[in-house]
C-alpha cells in the first residue's frame, strides 16, 4: 500500500521566489524547457530518493550542450559544488549554468542516464528509459535521438571506489532536497523523473519531480545544505559578520563547517600569509567554530563527565584545550572549555551535534544543567602572530589588566574602541596570538579596526590554505584528519589531554586501556626530498612491504624548508630518529625515507605561543 | 630584448631560492619578483609550488646551470613570447582575471588566459 502512496503538491517546500514557471514531471517520464540567461532552475525531489537527469544546451545553437567531462576537469571535482567551482561546461569549454543551492550533496555526472539497454541486459526489455523519454522530448527541437545520453544525473549516489569501481546505490535526497541551478545564458533543459524501478537507484519506487524557475530578478545565496544530525532540518552555508570585508578581499571562498570562508586573498596568497603570521601577524575569521553555553548547578559535572580534561581545575577567567569522548575512547570532537563563572562555562568546538549529545547525557544523568547554542551570539577572529600582542596593546581595553597580562589559555572582556569582545590568548598557529569573540552586529567594525590599527604591524588577512600549513607543522590537529569517532586520544596525539586522574568519565575505562598499547601513535615525520606526502598515505618500515601506519596531514614548511607530515604509527616505531618510508603513489613505485619526529615540527616546546 | 626561460620540478622552489633568494618563496603563484640575473634585469614569474619562468633582459646564453641532485628542467619554448600592454589596459584585463583578483590587477601579477563569458567572481 505504501507503495502506492504519491506525496501532493501541498506537501511541496514554499518556492524560494518569484515563479516565472512550474513544471510537474510524472515518475518515470521527462521533460524539455526553455530558460533565459540568468533565470534559476530549482529541480526538487519531491518524495525522496529520486533521480532526476538533466541535459542542457545552447539557446541559440543546440549543437553546444552539457559536457560532464569538460565539467570534471575544469572545476577538478567530480560534481560541481556551490560556490567558485559551481560551473557546468559545454563541450567548447564554457559554462551554460551554475549550481546556487544544493541540499543533497551527491550526484552522478559520471554514468549515463538510463538507458533501453541497461534494462534489457537486467532482463526488462521494453522497460523505459530515461534516454528514450529524452530523445522523445527532444525530437521537436531538432536533437537527434541518442542510445544513451550523458546527462547530469541529480540525486543520483554514485561513487568512485579505490579500485576504480563505479558503485551506485540508493539516494541520499530527501523529500524536499533540491538543487538551484542558475542559467549563464538561453538554455534548453531537460528533466527526468527516473523510471528505474529495478533496483535501489530510486528506492525501488519512482516518483515525481518539480521543477521550477525563478525570475532573474531574484537573487539567491549560493549555499551547501547540510544536516547536523539525522534529525536536523537543512542548513544552508552561512556569511559571518566578517564575510561582506573578507569579500572586498577576495573571491576565493569556501565553504567550511556550514560557513564561507577565504581560501587566500587577492595580492597575498599562500605565501606571502603565511609569512605574515610567522614573521609579523595575520588576521582569520574562524565563526565557523560552534560555541555552546553549559550553566547550572551540575555544569561542572556534565563538562567532568564529558570532557577530557579535569574542568575542576579551571579558575573563572581560564580556559582548556581537550576533547569530548564516547563510551570505547573516541574522540567526537575537540576543542576549548572556557569557564566564565562557578556555574558557567562555554565549550567551543567544531560540531553542531554537540549539543544533541551532551543534552542526551546531562538527561541520562538527571544533570540540573542548561545548554544553549550561542554559535549566533559569537563571531570570531583569530589575530595570529608575534605581532599581535603589540596591535591589541594598541587599541585593547580590558576590564581587569592588560592585554600584556593576559596569560596563555586566560581570557578578558574588554572592549576593541567601544566594541564589546572577549579576548582569549588561544590559537591554532603555533604562534603568539589571541582569538577575539564578538556578537555579530559588531563584528564588521571589528573587522575594520583590526585591519586598520594592525597597518603599521603590516598585518596580513589569512586563508585557509595558509593556517593548513602553519597548524600541520604546529602538530594541531584537524577533526577528519587526524581523529574522528574512532580515534583515541592516545592515538591522535593529545594523551596529555586526557585528565585519567578525574573519579571517573565518558571512556575512562576504555582509554585505560588504550594507554597501555595504543594502536598506533602520532608522530611527525620530515621527508627526505622535496615531494609533499598526502593524507592516507601508508607509511612503513625500511625495505619491509607491510604498513605501520599512515599519514594523516603533510605539506611543505617554508620556514623549516622541509616536507613533513603528522602521521599516526605503531608504537614500535614511534621513537624519535626511528627511519621509516613514506608510499608515495601505489606505495610500492617510489617510497621516500623519512625520519620520525615530535609532532609539532615546528616549535616543539611551544615557546612561541607561551612567549 | 627578454628570454624566456622555464624550470619546472619536484626542486623547483630550491632551485629557484638557489638562483634567486628566500624572497622567491614569498609570493604567490601568478605573482612575480624583479631580480637581476647576471646583473641583468630579470622577472620571476611563480606559476605554481615549483614552477616558474623567467623574463631575462639579455640576449646572452642562460648564465646558470641546475645544481646537481635537483630534479629540475629548464627550458625555452620557442612557441611562447611576450607582448607588451599599455598600462591603460589593467582594468579590462581586471574583469577576466582569476578568482583571486576581484578588484584590480596589480603590478607583478598574472592571469591565466580566461573562458570566453566566464565570470569567476564569488
Amino acid at each position: 500500500m505504501r507503495l502506492e502512496t504519491l506525496p501532493k503538491v501541498a506537501d511541496l517546500p514554499a518556492p524560494l521566489g518569484q515563479v516565472v514557471a512550474e513544471y510537474w514531471i510524472a515518475p518515470g517520464t521527462a521533460i524539455a524547457y526553455t530558460v533565459q540567461a540568468g533565470e534559476y532552475i530549482q529541480i526538487l525531489d519531491v518524495a525522496g530518493s529520486q533521480c532526476s537527469d538533466f541535459l542542457a544546451f545552447s539557446g541559440t545553437d543546440h549543437a553546444e550542450e552539457l559536457d560532464g567531462t569538460a565539467t570534471r576537469t575544469l572545476n577538478g571535482l567530480a560534481i560541481p559544488q556551490a560556490g567558485l567551482l559551481g560551473k557546468y561546461f559545454s563541450q567548447r569549454l564554457q559554462p551554460l549554468f551554475e549550481v546556487i543551492q544544493d541540499t543533497c550533496g551527491r550526484h552522478d555526472s559520471f554514468l549515463l542516464a538510463c538507458t533501453a539497454k541497461y534494462y534489457e541486459d537486467a532482463g526488462y526489455p521494453g522497460h523505459p528509459s530515461c534516454s528514450e523519454n529524452f530523445n522523445r522530448v527532444l525530437e521537436p527541437y531538432g536533437i537527434a535521438p541518442r542510445s544513451g545520453w550523458a546527462a547530469i544525473n541529480f540525486f543520483f549516489n554514485t561513487e568512485v571506489d579505490c579500485s576504480g569501481a563505479i558503485a551506485a546505490a540508493e539516494s541520499w535526497s530527501r523529500p524536499g532536497d533540491y538543487v538551484l541551478l542558475r542559467a549563464n545564458r538561453d538554455l534548453l533543459c531537460a528533466s527526468s523523473a527516473c523510471p528505474d524501478d529495478i533496483d535501489n537507484a530510486n528506492g525501488w519506487r519512482p516518483t515525481p519531480i518539480q521543477v521550477r524557475i525563478y525570475s532573474a530578478e531574484e537573487s539567491f545565496e549560493r549555499a551547501i545544505g547540510r544536516r547536523a544530525t539525522p534529525d536536523s532540518p537543512v542548513r544552508l552555508t552561512q556569511a559571518s559578520a566578517f564575510t561582506t570585508a573578507i569579500q572586498t578581499l577576495t573571491d576565493d571562498l569556501t565553504e567550511y563547517n556550514g560557513f564561507w570562508v577565504a581560501n587566500r586573498f587577492t595580492h597575498h596568497g599562500i605565501q606571502a600569509e603565511y609569512w605574515a603570521l610567522r614573521e609579523r601577524v595575520a588576521l582569520m575569521d574562524l565563526s565557523a567554530l560552534r560555541k555552546f553555553e553549559i550553566t547550572g548547578v551540575d555544569a561542572l559535572s556534565l563538562l567532568q563527565w564529558t570532557f577530557s580534561r579535569d574542568v575542576a581545575k579551571l579558575a573563572i577567567g581560564q580556559s582548556v584545550y581537550g576533547c569530548l569522548l564516547n563510551p570505547h575512547g573516541g574522540m567526537v570532537d575537540d576543542g576549548i572549555v572556557f569557564c566564565l563563572g562557578e556555574q558557567h562555562y562555554r565549550y567551543v568546538g567544531n560540531c553542531d551535534s554537540n549539543l544533541s549529545w551532551l543534552q542526551k547525557v546531562a538527561r541520562q544523568r538527571s544533570l540540573s544543567v542548561t545548554l544553549r547554542p550561542s554559535s549566533h551570539e559569537w563571531h570570531n577572529l583569530a589575530l595570529q602572530g608575534p605581532l599581535s600582542r603589540g596591535i591589541l596593546r594598541s587599541i585593547a581595553d580590558l576590564d581587569q589588566g592588560t592585554i600584556d597580562d593576559l596569560g596563555y589559555f586566560r581570557f578578558a572582556v574588554g572592549k576593541i574602541q567601544d566594541v564589546p569582545v572577549l579576548i582569549s590568548r588561544t590559537g591554532y598557529t603555533g604562534e603568539l596570538g589571541y582569538e577575539l569573540f564578538v556578537h555579530p552586529d559588531r563584528g564588521a567594525e571589528l573587522w575594520r579596526l583590526l585591519m586598520q590599527a594592525g597597518k603599521p604591524f603590516e598585518l596580513s588577512p589569512l586563508g585557509m590554505l595558509a593556517l593548513d600549513r602553519a597548524r600541520i607543522e604546529a602538530g594541531l590537529l584537524a577533526a577528519g584528519r587526524e581523529f574522528d569517532d574512532l580515534t583515541s586520544p592516545y592515538q591522535a596525539g593529545i594523551s596529555w589531554a586526557v585528565a585519567l586522574k578525574k573519579p571517573d568519565f565518558i571512556g575512562k575505562a576504555a582509554l585505560e586501556q588504550i594507554k597501555l598499547r595504543p594502536p598506533f601513535v602520532a608522530v611527525g615525520l620530515v621527508l627526505e626530498g622535496n615531494e609533499v606526502a598526502s593524507h592516507g598515505q601508508a607509511v612503513y618500515p625500511v625495505g619491509d612491504r607491510w604498513r605501520i601506519g599512515k599519514v594523516t596531514s603533510a605539506t611543505f614548511s617554508p620556514i623549516l624548508n622541509r616536507s613533513i607530515a603528522m602521521a599516526q604509527v605503531a608504537p614500535e616505531f614511534a621513537q624519535l630518529g626511528t627511519e621509516v618510508e613514506v608510499g608515495l603513489m601505489d606505495g610500492m613505485k617510489r617510497r621516500v625515507r623519512a625520519t620520525v619526529g615530535t609532532l609539532a615540527a615546528y616549535d616543539p616546546t611551544k615557546s612561541r605561543v607561551k612567549a | 630584448m627578454h628570454q624566456l626561460w622555464d624550470f619546472a620540478g619536484v626542486d623547483g622552489l630550491q632551485v629557484a631560492k638557489v638562483w634567486f633568494g628566500e624572497a622567491i618563496d614569498r609570493i604567490a603563484p601568478f605573482q612575480s619578483i624583479d631580480t637581476q640575473l647576471n646583473d641583468q634585469p630579470c622577472a620571476v614569474l611563480r606559476l605554481c609550488e615549483n614552477n616558474f619562468r623567467m623574463a631575462w633582459a639579455s640576449s646572452d646564453s642562460f648564465p646558470r646551470s641546475v645544481p646537481p641532485n635537483q630534479q629540475i628542467w629548464l627550458r625555452q619554448f620557442d612557441w611562447l613570447g611576450t607582448i607588451v600592454l599599455p598600462d591603460s589596459t589593467s582594468a579590462q584585463l581586471a574583469a577576466i582575471a582569476t578568482p583571486s583578483h576581484p578588484t584590480a590587477f596589480p603590478c607583478r601579477s598574472t592571469a591565466p588566459p580566461p573562458l570566453e563569458s566566464t565570470d569567476y567572481r564569488f
